[in-house]
């Protein structure tokens, strides 16, 4: 699995249903947003600064993009986490 | 012989070339009544332009979405391309139903299907497409036929 970053945020590429995904974020986020791409589908997960989050995926389906980005505006920084399945 | 007099009346003169009062004041009266309606129809036409169109001059008062604009309408498809990932998470999150943004979104998809070099152009073409289907109806009635080719994109 590839670690994918922007400055000031990084995780990994992809994010495996069902489980989590660990992302760090700089020192002066606090919180991580989490979309599908609406703003009706959107979580803010608090983060102490400067540490790493754990994110639990949103259950959608495998395929999915998600949205992950810290700040707000044009200061935002936004990387593109796919959502696959786990095979057994 | 019995002569009869008779009364010939004069040829009447040419008419007269000077405009008359009320020739002046009717053509007064409708070159006013014209530049009324011209110009309340120009006035109409290019408050249409610029509520949807490219020409977006007009400051909204808000820096952010003064900037999505020039970058959604006016900028090169380059440098819109490279502000892709935050000009389409502040169009979704922040201005879902801003018009202008949405042909920026638009822009970039056309792009994503044309340009087969693109970075990680699977992975965004499928979160553009997203984005897409679960927007506004109104703003993005153009962009829904364009959901299912990005979602075709390998």
């Amino acid at each position: 699995m590839t670690t994918q970053e922007g400055e000031g945020i990084r995780t990994t590429g992809a994010a495996v249903q069902g489980g989590t995904m660990t992302v760090e974020v700089g020192p002066n986020d606090s919180t991580v947003e989490v979309s599908v791409g609406s703003s009706d589908r959107t979580q803010s997960i608090p983060v102490p600064p400067g540490k790493t989050a754990v994110i639990p995926v949103p259950d959608v389906p495998a395929g999915t993009v998600l949205w992950v980005s810290v700040g707000k505006g044009l200061r935002r920084r936004t990387i593109l986490v796919e959502v696959i399945a786990l095979l057994t | 012989m019995r002569l009869d007099p008779v009364l010939l009346a004069a040829p009447s003169g040419p008419p007269a070339l000077v405009p008359t009062r009320r020739a002046f004041m009717l053509g007064g009266t409708l070159f006013a009544a014209g530049l009324s309606l011209g110009g309340a129809c120009g006035y109409a036409i290019g408050s249409r332009r610029t509520e949807g169109g490219e020409e977006v001059e007009v400051s909204t008062g808000d820096a952010d979405l003064d900037e999505l604009r020039r970058l959604a309408v006016k900028a090169p498809i380059e440098e819109l391309v490279k502000h892709r990932l935050v000009f389409v998470n502040a169009t979704f999150a922040d201005y879902p139903k801003d018009a202008t943004l949405w042909k920026g979104i638009g822009r970039l998809a056309e792009f994503v299907l044309s340009d087969f070099a693109m970075d990680d152009r699977r992975k965004f073409a499928a979160a553009l497409a997203g984005v897409i289907e679960q927007a506004d109806i109104v703003v993005s009635r153009d962009l829904r036929q364009l959901a299912p080719k990005l979602r075709r994109v390998r």
